[in-house]
């Protein structure tokens, strides 16, 4: 009898398989697909179990300072993403960033975590179904429209990375030092020698399984970061509200387009609201403690993700400060705050120390220096930060809110990106109508003022992004509080409705971009896939079927060798190539022939699809010079389109 | 400043603010790509099909009250009533001349501000019922609802463009467009299918004159939503919420379904109201008693089902074993049946008689060799049932015993296996049902009947739409019987593997056809219809010519294509390409004269030949027709215009 119960699943499983086994063995225009997309099954599960590990070493750590149970899930897997990244850093700079070593790491860590977290199962679906019980319709709707918004953009995510930074840096730095099972100095490359905490994590998923698996990892931390400023905007705002603030970041373009493709800002946003949720959230002096650990580690981590997190410190100093005054902060958890979190930046620092004889590079680059780098670099590149976004007159910083809001574009003239034309006027209004949320609000306006002086690029203001909702959402509140019972209705469906739509108008475009990947997820072939959406790939792939092993490949206009596979040199900044600096500094064809044959290099790719960009910003002339060398130097071995690739005379 | 002032003006600058500055940015020449302008204009356009559907669902809840009583029916039963309501509305402007778009707007907005106040109560409840509603909702129901809602976006997304599809630009949007021109039904010779019932493609009447084409096509995905509904409604006669919603799912993932959800078809009309009448039939037959009410609205949409396309006589031939055994179990009387079909027969017998005043066949063209048919011919009806019955894989008893087995492991998108995919695991999930789905047994038999009787007409699996809610509803309740005794936990487990696992041993066979819409996406930004037309429709260009530079009386034989929805000109054209009465006749013709002597005995002034298609359909005729063909092009038409695929000729004589 005790057989019988299993009649059911057995038959159930049997006439799945065979149909699909019968099935699979036709004819059959889709056959090819179910393979296809089992492979990418398993790659799932494998990502899964990588955020498991992430939550459950997140927990273990939360737990060592003191905290029992009691935080949030995307908070507890917040502190495992910042765990494995320290140990990514640690792996490699003891030469040991190997795959095995990671995968035995994430796998121990699942098989310590797992038997309590099933023990504790039925509880954590209990509060999941008190979780939807409780939830309001309008988080409700703004859950699911969102969910399938960016249902596209989660598949993008499983597509071969594409963007432009992964492609140059925030991959393709970990890539090379997982190839060489440590840090290995990237002398071209400039990023190489910041701090780099948040891509340290794309380390650690590229070890677990391979790039696809630490690029779509940016998908759930963005996800982690819009539950996080959750968290934060409940210390104040009733759930309708605090879902708004969390609506108001994920449908804000700059934030929303970019998830799929592994980028660092959203880093930023889960790891200052973390901190700002374990400064901000009530408990008494028992609470003192842990909490300071808990905050001076996640402004730590934020502060290594890039320079620009220093605004995060800038910003919490006034609240300190206040607090201090107010003795709601005592001098000795100020301290360990700030101990903490400088430990956390030292590493990074030590490296661009070792690296380039300067701990900040390529910061005061007056002051110390810094190897294979120039004072006409150094000066070029800040420049060239500082042309970022519209002016810098004072009157230009107080008409910031309002360009933010009414001109912002994808240009870098004009913020290189968008966010919902009324995020940051009822923002604004919010800082009026929303004070008990003062010294919160005080931080975003901080964080919003540092930004300002720095690279106006809006993804560098993403730290702050969240609190700009969150004051954002205080505003729409007060605007509640004028209401009635049914007025009330109509105005959180208004709220409701008026989200939605503008996230449908400003994202659309983006997002129907996005679905002409669909091909790859159906089967396309990886090459083709990149091939046809990468400008430079076939260029790149000719170089790695068709040249020697050992040749040196000089890069023009084009910095992105996540896919290369041969030595290069090539420019962190178009605006600041040494190569170039050449030509202009009065160098001619000769000179540069006999600079690249110094440097080794063999081979000159030339992507010219951002060349008319470029040029501009050399002295004129530099131009003709360089198409001398390469037309008298070198003979075109490729050419489509968008790329030559020149092979230089000498070279074998 | 009085409380109350300063907590109004608190709202008034909240709202000021967001407002001002969202018409700051759309006035800005910044973002010159900005969506804006054109998603307003569709939202616009949303709306109005929104107010359309308010208006059919309150004519039918009007219905439902007039008919059944205040307390029946479901929203999704009364919409289904209210598109059987709005196609008799319909079906009576066309018959006294009055299909005007100023009376369509006119009832549309009556309809609507009458069901809006008489429904005020229930509207008022909306948002009580949808937390309940929400309350209600276990975890993996909605993991799996809003897995599929996902993974439909993309097709949901393309709806709002131009027509393209095959079936619409011939007859479900050309006819009711023709009618619409004509503010009454037309007798249009060359176009068989304008003769035969179609309740569904007569329904895209109403949004098309209310506003245009792209409404009218975007119905469709409405009819499919309710149809889900209606599947999901029928499973909890049985089955808990999660595998209700599965089999509401299953529907969805199926591949003819999902493809076809966003075009102006018909067979989801058929599928809704079959659903519908089946949802009212058990749904108080197993209490044994089937209320006046509850047979009166199966009759009306059963009689709806037929009314669609003359495939669904399935839907009868499947119910009517199904009644004998509930009479024979003194389940149901024998004079309620009597009634049912009565009822059912009602609804069908203005489309007789429409096709009777036009062919002098009321089955047109079926059964040709007893009635006859006027602009017609009996060797084009053999030709067209032959064609007909060439679909699928035979039709012996054997055939019918593999049935299941084919449709399972080698269907595929050519006529001559299907015409389209189930997922795999469907029809061995509903055989299965037989024997651990004992409680619903009425409603698998139902199931396996309706595609029994669907064998033995044109194979395509489309036309199998009917069946479906059944036979999902039957291979949910396998899925669900394993957990059956089960702990909670097992329960839990299961229902989640389920959700997980249904996914990706599902998505192959319908990624395909999703696929095939991206290249429409980026026209969601455009407004520009001939643009979309020009790049999705091969024949697209060479109507335009026809539209622009022929003369307004000119006449075309349309060759090799049937499409008029976007022509502007009268036109002579086959409405199956294997029987044209032009190339048959040069099948007998001695040289292109005779061809020329016919064309011009039509009237017609030019040809527009569309090669997309020729090479499949010559072998239907015999060789000298294409030799015949051609001869009378070369020697009477002068090419007027020439692209890649078409050619247009103007005939001038020797």
């Amino acid at each position: 009898m005790k057989m019988r119960k299993y009649i059911g699943p057995v038959l159930a499983a049997g006439v799945v398989a065979a149909s699909l086994a019968l099935n699979a063995t036709a004819p059959h225009i889709y056959r090819n697909l179910v393979g296809s997309l089992l492979g990418k099954l398993w790659h799932l599960l494998l990502f899964g179990a990588l955020w498991l590990a992430a939550y459950f070493a997140g927990r273990a750590l939360l737990r060592l300072i003191g905290y029992r149970g009691d935080v949030p899930p995307e908070l507890s897997t917040a502190a495992g993403v910042v765990l494995f990244s320290v140990a990514a850093f640690a792996l490699a700079a003891a030469h040991a960033a190997y795959g095995a070593v990671v995968k035995v790491a994430v796998v121990a860590v699942l098989a310590a975590g797992v038997y309590p977290w099933l023990k504790r199962l039925a509880a954590h679906g209990g509060r999941l179904r008190r979780w939807f019980a409780e939830l309001e319709p309008g988080p409700a709707a703004w859950i699911f429209f969102g969910g399938v918004l960016a249902f596209p953009l989660a598949l993008a995510a499983a597509e071969p990375p594409l963007y432009w930074d992964a492609l140059t840096y925030h991959l393709a730095v970990p890539h090379e030092y997982a190839a060489a099972h440590s840090f290995v100095y990237l002398p071209y490359n400039t990023y190489s020698s910041m701090p780099l905490g948040a891509t340290m994590f794309y380390l650690w998923g590229m070890l677990w399984d391979g790039l696809t698996c630490a690029n779509a990892s940016y998908l759930v931390v963005s996800l982690l970061a819009v539950a996080v400023v959750y968290r934060v905007a409940r210390l104040w705002l009733p759930q309708f509200y605090a879902a708004a603030a969390s609506a108001l970041v994920f449908f804000s373009p700059v934030f929303f387009i970019v998830m799929p493709g592994a980028h660092v800002d959203h880093y930023a946003i889960l790891y200052a609201g973390a901190a700002l949720y374990f400064y901000f959230a009530p408990g008494g002096d028992a609470d003192a403690r842990r909490r300071r650990w808990a905050v001076g580690i996640f402004l730590g981590a934020t502060l290594a993700i890039k320079y620009t997190s220093i605004y995060v410190l800038g910003a919490f100093i006034p609240v300190f400060v206040y607090d201090l005054a107010r003795r709601r902060l005592r001098w000795r958890d100020a301290a360990v705050i700030l101990a903490v979190a400088f430990a956390f930046v030292l590493p990074w620092l030590i490296k661009a120390y070792v690296e380039r004889g300067n701990p900040v590079f390529p910061l005061l680059y007056g002051v110390f220096g810094g190897r294979d780098f120039s004072p006409e670099q150094g000066r070029r590149l800040i420049a060239w930060q500082y042309n970022i976004g519209a002016g810098r007159a004072w009157y230009d910083y107080l008409l910031l809110p309002y360009r933010i809001s009414v001109t912002a574009d994808f240009d870098y003239n004009a913020f290189a990106g968008v966010y919902l034309p009324f995020l940051v006027p009822l923002a604004v209004l919010g800082t009026f109508l929303f004070r008990k949320a003062g010294r919160l609000l005080a931080f975003g306006w901080a964080y919003f003022v540092f930004w300002s002086l720095g690279p106006q690029q809006l993804r560098f203001l993403d730290a702050g992004l969240g609190v700009l909702a969150i004051a954002a959402a205080g505003a729409l509140a007060a605007g509640d509080a004028a209401f009635r019972e049914r007025g009330r209705w109509a105005w959180r469906f208004g709220v409701v409705a008026v989200v939605i739509f503008t996230a449908l108008a400003y994202n659309v475009g983006g997002l129907m971009h996005t679905l002409e990947g669909f091909d790859y997820l159906a089967g396309q072939d990886r090459e083709k896939f990149l091939g046809e959406r990468c400008g430079f790939y076939m260029a790149q792939r000719f170089i790695n079927e068709e040249t020697p092993p050992d040749a040196k490949i000089l890069m023009v206009f084009t910095n992105h060798t996540l896919y290369l596979e041969r030595d290069a040199i090539y420019d962190s900044f178009f605006e600041a190539s040494p190569f170039l600096l050449a030509a202009e500094d009065g160098a001619d064809a000769a000179g540069l022939y006999d600079l690249a044959r110094e440097w080794g290099v063999t081979h000159v790719h030339v992507f010219h699809m951002f060349e008319e960009k470029a040029w501009p910003n050399y002295a004129e002339g530099t131009r003709k010079t360089f198409y001398e060398f390469v037309g008298w130097y070198g003979t075109r071995v490729y050419v489509d389109p968008l790329n030559d690739v020149y092979e230089l005379a000498g070279a074998e | 400043m009085p409380y109350v002032v300063k907590k109004a003006l608190v709202g008034v600058a909240v709202v000021g603010i967001a407002a001002a500055f969202m018409a700051l940015n759309l006035s800005s020449a910044a973002y010159p790509e900005n969506p804006f302008p054109t998603v307003c204009g569709k939202i616009w356009h949303l709306a109005l099909f929104v107010v359309f559907w308010f208006a059919v669902y309150a004519l039918g809840r009007g219905a439902a009250r007039a008919l059944f009583g205040r307390r029946w029916g479901t929203p999704d039963l009364a919409a289904a009533l209210g598109v059987v309501a709005a196609v008799a509305v319909l079906f009576a402007l066309c018959a006294v001349g009055l299909a005007y778009g100023w009376l369509v707007k006119f009832l549309v907005i009556a309809g609507a501000a009458a069901g809006a106040f008489a429904l005020r109560k229930e509207l008022a409840s909306v948002p009580e019922r949808l937390r309940r509603w929400l309350g209600e909702l276990d975890t993996t129901t909605a993991l799996l609802v809003a897995g599929a809602a996902a993974l439909a976006l993309p097709v949901v997304l393309t709806t709002p463009v131009p027509p393209f599809f095959w079936d619409a630009l011939t007859y479900h949007l050309a006819v009711p467009k023709t009618y619409a021109d004509a503010h009454g039904f037309l007798y249009l010779p060359y176009n068989v299918y304008a003769s035969m019932p179609m309740g569904g493609s007569l329904f895209y009447l109403g949004p098309y004159l209310w506003d245009g084409l792209i409404t009218a096509r975007a119905s469709h995905l409405v009819v499919t939503i309710i149809a889900l509904s209606l599947t999901y409604r029928l499973g909890r006669l049985w089955l808990r919420q999660f595998y209700a919603a599965l089999a509401a799912v299953l529907v969805v993932f199926t591949p003819p379904v999902i493809a076809t959800m966003c075009g102006a078809h018909n067979d989801h009309f058929q599928m809704m109201f079959v659903a519908a009448a089946l949802n009212v039939y058990f749904a108080s037959v197993p209490e044994g008693a089937l209320s006046k009410r509850n047979w009166l609205a199966s009759g009306i949409f059963l009689g709806a089902a037929l009314a669609v396309k003359y495939a669904a006589i399935a839907a009868l031939a499947a119910f009517a074993p199904i009644w004998i055994y509930d009479a024979f179990r003194k389940r149901v009387r024998w004079s309620w049946v009597a009634k049912t079909v009565a009822v059912a027969a009602l609804l069908v017998l203005p489309w007789l008689a429409k096709a009777y005043v036009e062919r002098g066949n009321p089955v047109f063209p079926v059964m040709y060799d007893r009635f006859d048919g006027r602009d017609f011919t009996a060797e084009q009806a053999g030709r067209l049932t032959g064609w007909q019955l060439e679909m699928g894989e035979g039709r012996s008893v054997k055939d019918l015993l593999l049935l299941p087995y084919r449709v399972t492991v080698e269907a595929d998108v050519g006529y001559e296996s299907y015409s389209g995919v189930y997922l795999p695991f469907l029809l061995p999930f509903a055989a299965l049902a037989f024997v651990l789905f004992k409680r619903g047994g009425r409603l698998v038999a139902f199931g396996w009947l309706y595609m029994a009787a669907w064998f033995w007409g044109p194979q395509q699996l489309r036309f199998l739409d009917g069946a479906l809610p059944a036979l999902c509803v039957a291979a949910a309740a396998v899925v669900g019987a394993v957990e059956t005794n089960a702990r909670d936990w097992f329960r839990r487990f299961w229902r989640l593997g389920v959700t997980v696992l249904l996914f990706p041993l599902s998505i192959p066979y319908f990624a395909g056809g999703i696929i095939g819409f991206v290249p429409v996406a980026p026209y969601l930004l455009n407004t520009d219809s001939e643009l979309f037309l020009v790049n999705n429709v091969g024949f697209s260009d060479a109507q335009v010519f026809i539209n622009r530079e022929l003369p307004a009386d000119a006449k075309i034989l349309m060759v090799f294509m049937n499409h008029t929805l976007y022509l502007e000109r009268e036109a002579v054209y086959d409405s199956f390409l294997e029987a044209s009465p032009l190339l048959m006749a040069a099948e007998k013709a001695d040289g292109g004269d005779e061809l020329y002597a016919l064309a011009r005995g039509w009237g017609c002034t030019h040809v527009h030949v569309y090669h997309a298609y020729e090479d499949d359909v010559w072998p239907y005729y015999e060789s000298r027709a294409r030799k015949n063909f051609y001869d009378f092009l070369g020697r009477f038409g002068r090419v007027v215009y020439k692209d890649e695929g078409n050619e247009v000729l103007e005939l001038v004589g020797r």
